[in-house]
């Protein structure tokens, strides 16, 4: 937590209740039908779901129960029942969803990017396992391994993309809720969604919230259960079953089987009722969305796009090159993606900083950002070229991580960039001059003045260390080129062009 | 009746040393959940039954037939080179194992080494102990600090033995993924070991014939399955290092309790004590709501976290609320404090 953050929560504090972080969400608003909420309960110790909640924000949740968690056989069953709302959720060529738009072409209807919201990180987690275990499962009746092997990929893209700055696929409430504000409890707690959304829909006094939201804490919302529970109730049960198993008791399997899904569906439906009104506050936010949540959008479309290319590849020819959920198996292609996630992170923080003041501000706090008044429009030659140079003072208030040398972008208007031509700073005051390079012309807006213009001196502007995507994607474009030095070494991993895997079907 | 293996009592007062309930709890070994019943509150905090029953589980699963599964691991991994190397189960009778009480387990164990340290007749160039259990000298803990490490690869050198610590967890290993939290909590419980060792070891000047190695191992599972997954090349180095300077500190505390306190109504002792709220208290301590409610009674800032605490200096709450509301500070401290309220409403 850095300093803004901390007294973010102070003020939250003097409210007496959550306060808005920013002026601008960065998640867009999606309609519940295009949504998808997925909801686990898992026994102790287990990494299998136990129970499973599904559905549309606005709708009752399928509630999916197996007595014994621990035999991967009904896990598996229970798992297959899954597989279509989630896989044509993520439009899997085999699972059709329903058409929205039967009048417009296939090709020409607008992109629906993927949203599925799940209650905290521990479901997320559970996606993981998902993928862990059943992404080259191979034992079972064929069908249903088929099914559940793409149910693990699903499971693994949607984990992979919830790691991705800047994604808008994989959602975790808290996370959305805590991006969103800022609460006056300590960080330890942040994570329980359910403690959040009390202290949001909570009326009263800073007290009287925090009453209602300690008991709201007071109910798990992880995907592990109350051990009080497991104690009292669902130890006996599943004993009994177990010894309805060995008699084959028909009868008495199916009465406990009933008692354990009554002891667990509203476990179930609980987690899943608090993520609804996590994503319906979230909706019914009137803040508006960032501008670049279009940029956002693009690249969760090409991500999306390479999930569906391995799924089609897999219909059409059987085989294809299929990510292991444990490791990239080769030393490029983790460089590879080491290099877009920086590029992810770039992404993700250009789509904000231009638009959202406090976001910017925090920037600014982090050292990365300018902040002053232009005490200066000149000209410095650059070549046969003539640049404007723009002198900014500024009152120094924190260190400042950007140099000499440094590209920098004006806040505000992405288009127009600049280079640290000089930095001088006395104590109290900072001096510094920038060239601009970019965005010399004319624009829109009340930054659109043209640079040279001398009615820039006495106004306040903010430039922003420049993190230019492009070059993150030409380093992932140079670590698979065949030829320059060094390739003798960093190529002669040898590349597989599909993936067998390793089968974890062993239980011991 | 205070519990005899003291690595739970030794993490529980390291998240919250600054808290005297905390500190006499772990040196009496009262538990907080006991405290907070004598004090009206429901225990919240606990562990999982199927958990603990998986954990058993899996530990029989690894340690079945002499450890071969364990055995075939650790080879795979690197930790021993021969599979074949024999398995001596300490562990207790209950759990499966060959010692009826802890004292046997400890004095096998110390017989065991003392063979190592003293004899050449030791035909088997490696070793695995399940079970194997120290008590750790000094008094840091009451009536004494007792661990049990769940495996101790011991492999004979040249000229010495050296003993490589391994730790049994039942949590998925999901690679560069794998809860941070639960690996740190593993490398502390190990480190702590790594230290025994070497304490047990200094105090029968084995010194030469035993070294403890600084790296140790992690067996996890495989998410979804029983199966092992082990982590070799775990630097416990700097676990060990904290272990040896908190157990130090609490070795301090103990020795200026009075004996009174020891013996008669030690629940009462740990409830007299005072309390230091911090934001870990939530994860591990049933009184945590309570001691936070008394925070925020008497206005103390740990009641909004610990970073709020840091950044107000001493502040109460009451006045920071002034100061964020726009009152004029009296000192630097509230000055800087203002200052940042107000640069952070300016944009919100």
């Amino acid at each position: 937590m850095n300093e803004r953050e901390t007294i973010r929560t102070l003020l939250a504090f003097s409210a007496g209740k959550p306060i808005p972080k920013g002026t601008r969400l960065l998640l867009p608003r999606r309609a519940p039908s295009d949504t998808l909420i997925i909801a686990f309960v898992r026994m102790g110790g287990e990494s299998r779901p136990w129970g499973v909640a599904l559905g549309k924000p606005d709708q009752e949740p399928t509630l999916l129960v197996v007595p014994e968690p621990r035999d991967a056989e009904m896990v598996a069953q229970m798992l297959e029942v899954m597989v279509s709302s989630v896989l044509s959720h993520l439009g899997h060529p085999e699972y059709p969803g329903a058409n929205l738009y039967p009048n417009i072409p296939l090709p020409w209807q607008p992109y629906r990017p993927p949203s599925v919201w799940l209650p905290n990180a521990t479901h997320i987690e559970m996606l993981h396992f998902l993928a862990f275990r059943y992404t080259f499962a191979k034992r079972g009746e064929p069908g249903r391994i088929k099914a559940l092997n793409a149910l693990g990929r699903a499971c693994d893209w949607l984990f992979q993309e919830s790691t991705r700055p800047g994604q808008l696929s994989c959602i975790d409430a808290s996370a959305a809720l805590r991006d969103a504000f800022s609460f006056p409890v300590e960080p330890a707690r942040l994570a329980h969604t359910g403690y959040l959304v009390a202290w949001l829909t909570g009326k009263g006094n800073f007290k009287q919230r925090l009453r209602q939201a300690s008991k709201a804490e007071s109910l798990p919302i992880s995907t592990s259960i109350d051990p009080a529970l497991e104690r009292s109730r669902l130890t006996t049960l599943l004993k009994r079953y177990k010894r309805a198993q060995r008699s084959a008791d028909a009868q008495e399997c199916s009465v406990v089987e009933s008692r354990i899904r009554a002891a667990l569906e509203p476990e179930l439906a609980r987690r899943f009722n608090i993520t609804a009104t996590a994503y319906t506050l979230m909706t019914n936010d009137p803040r508006p969305v960032v501008a670049g949540v279009c940029e956002l959008q693009d690249r969760t479309r090409e991500s999306h796009a390479e999930y569906l290319k391995v799924e089609e590849h897999l219909l059409k020819n059987g085989t294809a090159w299929i990510a292991s959920p444990e490791t990239d198996r080769n030393s490029i292609r983790a460089a590879a993606k080491y290099v877009t996630l920086q590029a992810d992170t770039d992404l993700a923080r250009n789509a904000r900083v231009h638009d959202d003041a406090s976001f910017r501000d925090d920037t600014i706090y982090a050292g990365d950002g300018i902040c002053g008044d232009i005490v200066d429009v000149s000209k410095i030659p650059e070549g046969h070229l003539t640049r404007p140079l723009w002198t900014v003072e500024e009152r120094v208030r924190h260190p400042l991580r950007i140099r000499e040398g440094d590209d920098v972008v004006l806040a505000g208007l992405p288009g127009r960039q600049g280079e640290v031509i000089s930095i001088a700073d006395d104590g109290v005051t900072r001096r510094v001059q920038v060239m601009i390079t970019d965005g010399l012309r004319e624009a829109h807006g009340p930054l659109g003045w043209q640079p040279f213009d001398k009615r820039w001196v006495g106004r306040s502007v903010t430039f922003l260390s420049s993190r230019e995507t492009g070059f993150s994607y030409l380093r992932r474009k140079m670590l698979f080129a065949r030829e320059g030095p060094g390739i003798w070494l960093t190529h002669q991993q040898k590349r597989r062009e599909s993936e067998v895997g390793e089968d974890d079907d062993h239980d011991g | 009746m205070p519990k005899r293996d003291t690595r739970l009592r030794f993490e529980q007062w390291t998240r919250n040393p600054d808290c005297e309930a905390n500190t006499l709890s772990a040196i009496l070994g009262i538990a907080m959940a006991e405290v907070a019943r004598a004090e009206g509150i429901t225990a919240t905090i606990g562990q999982s039954p199927f958990a603990l029953q998986r954990g058993i589980q899996f530990e029989r699963y690894l340690l079945a037939r002499e450890g071969i599964v364990l055995r075939d691991e650790l080879a795979r991994a690197g930790i021993i080179s021969d599979a074949s190397s024999p398995l001596i189960d300490l562990r207790l009778r209950r759990i499966g194992g060959g010692c009826g009480n802890l004292d046997e387990a400890r004095e096998r164990t110390l017989s065991f080494l003392r063979n190592c340290a003293t004899s050449d007749s030791m035909v088997p160039s490696t070793y695995v102990l399940a079970g194997a259990t120290i008590s750790i000298p000094g008094r840091a803990m009451l009536p004494e600090a007792i661990v049990v490490l769940d495996v101790l690869v011991v492999t004979r050198h040249e000229r010495h033995f050296q003993l490589t610590v391994g730790e049994i967890k039942t949590y998925p290993d999901r690679g560069g993924y794998t809860d941070r939290r639960q690996l740190a909590s593993s490398r502390a419980q190990a480190g702590l070991y790594v230290y025994g060792l070497n304490e047990v070891i200094r105090a029968e000047a084995w010194s030469d014939q035993i070294r403890v190695s600084r790296i140790g191992f992690l067996i996890l599972t495989r998410p979804g399955t029983n199966r092992p997954s082990v982590r070799a090349a775990e630097d416990l180095h700097f676990q060990a290092l904290r272990s040896a300077r908190s157990l130090e500190q609490l070795r301090q505390i103990a020795d200026q309790l009075h004996d009174s306190e020891v013996s008669t109504k030690p629940v009462d002792a740990v409830l007299a004590a005072s309390t230091a709220y911090q934001e870990a208290c939530v994860t591990f301590c049933d009184r945590a709501q309570r001691c936070r409610d008394e925070a925020l009674r008497t206005g103390n800032p740990a009641a909004l976290g610990d970073d709020v605490a840091a950044l107000t200096r001493g502040l109460s709450l009451s006045r920071i609320r002034e100061l964020v509301q726009g009152a004029p500070p009296r000192d630097d401290n509230e000055r800087r404090v203002r200052e940042l309220a107000r640069e952070a409403v300016q944009n919100e």
